[in-house]
């Protein structure tokens, strides 16, 4: 069993992009993984994706349930803490270089643990994140810090492709 | 004997006081014992984890057939309200039920002897529920260590070798055990290697300055061993990691120790990091999908030969990690070196409208952002005589693409006659040489056709009732009349409600109704010909004779002569069809035929009666009656 084709092509209006599949199976049922989450499970032989400028999604597909997806670099980073008394919301801070700038609030909402995941992030460069609990009378808690060296699929260049007919040399230059 | 704890236990180093805490991996190089304990996996708990449940540790332990299946989904569960068992992963049943009361901490085991999870009640809330705890190598932990990166270029042999120190205890009572320490590089291939120290008399080892500096006296082996570690004390551990000469965004390390106790126990510690090499940092060019050069910055040069090239610019990190492709660039090089510029994609859903008034709408789409070879103008190629365009030999019209992603052309084909058959060939085209205006056009070859039309539908007499009883009455205003062909000599059309008459000054040439064409003139027939400048003109006008010419594409094919009394055509067909137009006047021209039209009054709609074809042949819808007078084709 093994999937012998997976193309994608874009569609017109630029942000989907449609992923066609097949199997030398009979009657496959195809595991479908964005990154390394499992997505979808269908009979079908295609899906359309959303790509929003600036990512880089990773599509794996199997038609074994059983198979592992190979691990996939999406620079995301899962921050997770545990609540505490006396909190109304947790703010997420991003550090950018010069200052914290907030990114996300989370309510408290009375679970006993929250997750959050960041956008994906630089890459080959230290991403700083803090959770800041914030309490119920507007003050600021001990904010709880962490750092992270990314390493990802890195984004692809923007490049500009010359030739000369007269060298026969092609040029590739940075826009 | 049974034991309440995990067998061994294994701690960091580098505390400023005797079991002080101390969780930094990177000052794990001897010293005093910490009390931060090693966590050989990351515990990552599900969605909805158990209220009021805080996980303090977890001791893994190998199952199946490797140590890499001490990794993977295990199960925490309330089997009461203070009660919990802990399912490792690749276990099929869970360990012993462990009763864990609020505020404390507690061990949960597992079935085998040393897995186990160390767990905390922090809030008095019932345990309820099950949650899937997965476990999985911690990145740079002491045993993963920080990422290794060299400059590079890093060949087989360049390996990266760190030292930490660490402390194992034995977690018994009352039994003095042999530990082993060694080395699981299967499927891996970096690994570590151990040797142990003992602890001096104030309880520490020694300290080296940093992680590239070896212990002093301490022999690394694959498998070192710990005899007589009595109940309760602590050795000290060494170990050597290396990290193999191979650029990796993913190296996973494993430990494991033994006691020789019973029960018998084992313990993974994992962990993981990164190799990198700082010379893989740049750009790679890939030609036709193989990396033809690698630069760490751009520009890059580099020669192409004759043929298609599909070339393509990717980022890689320090990693190894390559940016995903986002489409080629294609270029395609001529036997002299010359750029053959790659035609661009053909048009998206090019299509051609027919108007009113014989005209016509060309309308396509293309999104160049997305295009491999980006097209820069429209080059429209248009016929008007049935033929199919010819892009060698035709002229164009080119319209200039605005940038953008999305450009929508829409060039309106001026107007035409009647019936006119409008093909039209659409392609996307890159402009090469601005001052020669020489373009490289898209390959498609697809015509698109449509007919000229001058006129839409017509409306048959609406009819009105007052209080959906009564008729209205509707005075509809009659066409126009005359219809002058020739005002000067009296030559006209005279549209009535019975039909439409032609009359040469005083001399009644025919009636057409919307059943008849009556005729007092003999019908004669004849090839004719001669460049006609109008569809209906005067010819000769004398006492000889009083020609009125009418023509079909420029060409005279009836002739009628009011002097004579004759109406002379190549032939008269009355069996053959007749296209019926919508033209609302007396006589219209179209592509390839003159339609002689007939108003019916009772309808109030025009029709087509006869149509004088590009041959010279009078196709005749209606009947034809050839009368005697004048005033019997009125009557």
């Amino acid at each position: 069993m093994a999937i012998t084709s997976l193309t994608s092509e874009r569609l017109p209006g630029g942000q989907a992009w449609r992923v066609r599949w097949s199997s030398d199976l009979a009657d496959p049922t195809y595991y479908v993984y964005v990154g390394d989450v499992l997505a979808l499970t269908t009979k079908r032989t295609w899906a359309d994706f959303t790509v929003r400028a600036g990512e880089t999604l990773a599509i794996q597909v199997f038609d074994d349930a059983a198979a592992v997806p190979a691990v996939v670099h999406d620079g995301r980073v899962a921050i997770t803490w545990e609540r505490r008394d006396g909190a109304d919301l947790y703010r997420l801070e991003q550090w950018d270089g010069a200052a914290w700038a907030p990114r996300h609030e989370q309510r408290e909402v009375g679970e006993w643990l929250y997750q959050y995941t960041t956008p994906v992030l630089d890459d080959c460069a230290t991403a700083r994140w803090r959770v800041v609990p914030v309490g119920t009378n507007l003050a600021d808690g001990a904010p709880q810090e962490f750092s992270w060296y990314v390493a990802r699929e890195p984004d692809a260049p923007e490049v500009t492709y010359s030739y000369d007919p007269v060298t026969g040399l092609l040029t590739v230059e940075a826009v | 004997m049974s034991l309440d704890r995990p067998a061994l236990s294994l701690w960091h180093t580098g505390a400023r006081l005797l079991g002080g805490a101390q969780p930094d991996p990177r000052l794990s190089l001897g010293g005093k014992p910490s009390g931060t304990r090693v966590h050989g996996v990351e515990w990552i708990r599900a969605a909805a984890p158990m209220r009021g449940l805080r996980i303090e540790h977890v001791e893994a332990t190998p199952g199946g057939s490797g140590p890499n299946r001490a990794f993977g989904a295990g199960t925490l569960t309330a089997t009461g309200a203070n009660t919990l068992t802990w399912q490792a992963p690749y276990e099929s049943v869970a360990g012993p039920e462990t009763t864990v009361l609020p505020e404390q901490t507690v061990w949960v085991p597992g079935v085998a002897p040393t897995g186990a999870v160390l767990v905390t009640r922090v809030l008095d809330d019932a345990l309820s529920g099950a949650e899937t705890v997965v476990l999985r190598p911690p990145y740079h932990n002491v045993i993963g260590g920080d990422d290794a990166v060299t400059a590079g270029p890093i060949k087989p042999g360049d390996d990266v070798i760190r030292y930490a120190g660490l402390v194992v205890r034995n977690e018994h009572t009352s039994e003095t055990v042999t530990v082993k320490a060694y080395r699981i590089h299967y499927p891996w291939l970096s690994y570590v290697m151990a040797g142990f120290e003992a602890l001096d008399a104030a309880g520490a080892m020694q300290t080296i300055p940093d992680g590239a500096t070896a212990p002093v006296g301490v022999t690394f082996v694959d498998i070192a061993e710990y005899a007589n570690l009595p109940p309760g004390a602590s050795v000290g551990l060494w170990i050597k990691r290396t990290v193999i000469g191979l650029v990796s965004p993913v190296v996973e390390i494993i430990l494991q120790l033994e006691s020789s106790a019973v029960p018998y126990g084992y313990h993974i510690y994992g962990g993981m990091t990164r190799r990198g090499a700082l010379s893989s940092t740049g750009y790679l060019l890939q030609d036709n999908g193989v990396t033809v050069a690698t630069s760490a910055t751009l520009p890059i040069t580099h020669a192409l030969t004759q043929g298609t090239h599909r070339v393509e610019v990717l980022r890689r990190n320090r990693y190894d990690l390559v940016s995903s492709p986002r489409g080629a660039h294609t270029i395609v090089v001529g036997a002299g070196g010359e750029h053959e510029q790659t035609p661009p994609d053909p048009p998206h859903e090019a299509q051609v409208y027919a108007r009113t008034q014989g005209r016509a709408l060309v309308e396509a789409h293309c999104v160049p952002a997305l295009m491999a070879s980006r097209p820069t103008h429209w080059r429209v190629y248009v016929r008007l005589d049935g033929t199919d365009p010819d892009p060698a030999t035709d002229t164009p019209v080119t319209v200039a693409i605005t940038p953008g992603r999305w450009n929508r052309l829409q060039h309106e084909i001026a107007s035409t006659l009647d019936g006119t058959p409008i093909r039209v060939l659409v392609r996307t085209a890159i402009q090469t040489d601005p001052e020669l205006e020489t373009y490289v056009e898209s390959a498609n070859t697809d015509v698109l056709s449509t007919t000229s039309r001058w006129y839409g539908p017509q409306v048959r007499r609406p009819r009105a009732r007052i209080e959906d009883r009564h008729g209205q009455a509707l005075h509809y205003a009659p066409p126009a009349s005359p219809v002058w062909i020739d005002p000067a000599r009296n030559v006209r059309w005279a549209v009535t409600d019975s039909g439409v008459e032609l009359w040469a000054d005083t001399s009644l040439v025919w009636v057409v109704t919307p059943h008849e064409l009556r005729t007092s003139y003999g019908i004669q027939f004849a090839d004719l010909s001669g460049a006609a400048a109008d569809t209906v003109e005067i010819g000769q006008w004398d006492a000889a004779a009083r020609e009125i010419w009418i023509s079909v594409a420029g060409q005279r094919r009836m002739r009628v002569d009011a002097v004579a009394r004759t109406i002379t055509v190549a032939a008269l067909d009355t069996a053959g069809e007749v296209t019926a137009s919508d033209a609302p006047v007396p006589c219209w021209p179209r592509y390839d035929n003159t339609v002689l039209q007939v108003w019916d009054g009772v309808s109030g709609l025009w029709e087509t009666a006869l149509q004088l074809q590009e041959d010279g042949v009078l196709r005749a819808a209606v009947a034809v009656a050839a009368l005697g007078t004048e005033a019997a084709c009125l009557a």
